[in-house]
């Protein structure tokens, strides 16, 4: 009798197993449960929103599939955000947000009475800046130009962006080189051996990551589907030539800041204006909090590739 | 008193501002993209004998008053302009305490100067 116990547990046991490992099987005593999105992504839209994008979730045709269900966690665990989300929509905005902290995003899909397994990413905003502290947009300027060819892509004092001169150069974060017809965007500690008389010494050992993005029209169309320090970064110089359409950098800055720089090309150039005073402009999405929201794990210095 | 010299001080720019556009304009060479450097100034002020001196946030607020700023460059006051005619009091007031260069066409009448700028950055 106790044998006969022990079987129905085992059965029950098998077959919710096997309803488990059978997500989308439908049947007249099985539930149906829809398939998470393909795959979703993250990106940065401000201090205080982030934009999520997923690919389709397989089912997401299905009479039985009613939409997307969206979740976001503060680090705490408390719910920011709990909506259904239409089956045809693969993009939301989530604002309300704060800068610096990690939340963890949830996509599953929905019928009317189940909710299926989410796909899940980490993201958090992160300040966007088109202009220089000083009104203008962010640029750097040709070698020749008296302006400044470097960055400072976060000057805390001044609350942004600021365009430097060389000799200012131990606060860039990225430089421009552009004689001896190269156009160059590098690491302030590789552009020394192109400025050698006029860069200080001491200079930033900025990192940009092996992955330059192409075929953006903006920041907001660049995202990802995992934190940025798992991609390779290393200090690089960035042969512009090499490419001809707007590109973004993924950057590490020497304090351990994450940053993406969109790179503008403009009427079949990247160098726009008149000589001598032809620059380079940019859009920059800056974490200010250090190592977030891409890594609470310790800088990696042995990701480099060059 | 002091503030009847400043409104008569603006007034006179004013005057000398409008009649720096109203008349054909002769425009003296500059050296080819060389901008002219200097620092933002309160007009005001320094044509009543101060020093002109403001910080982002003072200028910022005389802007806002309706007051006028100018560069000052190798001891010359200069007002800055847009291509388009239009005054460039806001976007140098945004850089007012660095170093500024200013890169356009020089116009001068009756001692005045003023520049029809095509570039208006920090120099630091």
């Amino acid at each position: 009798m106790r044998g006969i116990g022990i079987f129905s547990i085992g059965v029950v046991l098998a077959l919710a197993i096997a309803i488990q490992g059978c997500e989308t099987t439908t049947g007249p005593d099985q539930v149906f449960v829809p398939q998470p999105p393909a795959a979703l992504y993250a990106t940065s839209i401000d201090s205080a929103t982030i934009a999520l994008k997923w690919d389709h979730s397989p089912d997401y045709t299905a009479a039985e599939f009613a939409g997307y269900r969206v979740r976001i966690y503060n680090p705490g665990g408390i719910t920011m955000l709990d909506t259904l989300l239409p089956a045809s929509w693969t993009q939301v905005q989530v604002t309300g947000l704060q800068e610096g902290t990690i939340y963890t995003c949830e996509v599953a899909g929905e019928t009317a009475d189940t909710i299926g397994p989410a796909k899940q990413i980490q993201w958090s905003p992160a300040s966007r800046f088109v202009e220089l502290t000083t009104g203008n947009p962010i640029r750097m300027y040709e070698s020749a130009s008296v302006f400044g060819s470097g960055v400072d892509l976060y000057n805390p004092t001044e609350g942004g962006p600021v365009n430097l001169k060389t000799s200012s150069g131990q606060d860039w974060d990225l430089g421009l080189y552009t004689r001896d017809n190269k156009l160059i965007i590098a690491s302030p500690t590789l552009l020394k051996q192109y400025y050698p008389k006029t860069l200080p010494d001491s200079l930033r050992a900025t990192e940009i990551a092996a992955e330059v993005y192409t075929n953006v029209n903006s920041l907001n169309d660049v995202f990802d589907s995992e934190a940025l320090n798992a991609k390779t970064f290393a200090e690089r110089e960035i042969d512009l030539t090499q490419y001809s359409g707007n590109i973004v950098l993924v950057v590490r800055t020497v304090d351990n800041h994450y940053a993406k720089v969109l790179v503008k090309y403009v009427n079949g150039s990247f160098l726009q204006g008149s000589e001598p005073h032809r620059y380079v402009e940019c859009e920059v999405s800056y974490q200010k909090e250090a190592g977030v929201p891409y890594a609470r794990t310790a800088r990696d210095n042995n990701g480099g590739d060059q | 008193m002091r503030a009847r010299i400043v409104v008569g001080g603006i007034a006179l720019v004013l005057i000398v501002g409008i009649g720096l556009f109203s008349l054909p304009s002769r425009a003296e060479p500059v050296a080819q993209g060389k901008p002219i450097v200097g620092v933002v100034v309160n007009v005001g002020d320094y044509v009543t004998g101060g020093e002109g001196k403001v910080s982002k946030q003072e200028a910022m607020d005389l802007v806002e008053r309706g007051q006028l700023l100018g560069i000052v460059a190798g001891g010359k006051l200069y007002l800055v302009f847009h291509p388009d005619g239009t005054y460039a009091g806001k976007k140098l007031a945004k850089m007012a305490g660095f170093q500024v260069g200013v890169v356009g066409k020089v116009v001068r009448r009756y001692g005045a100067a003023a520049i029809v700028a095509d570039l208006i950055e920090v120099i630091r």
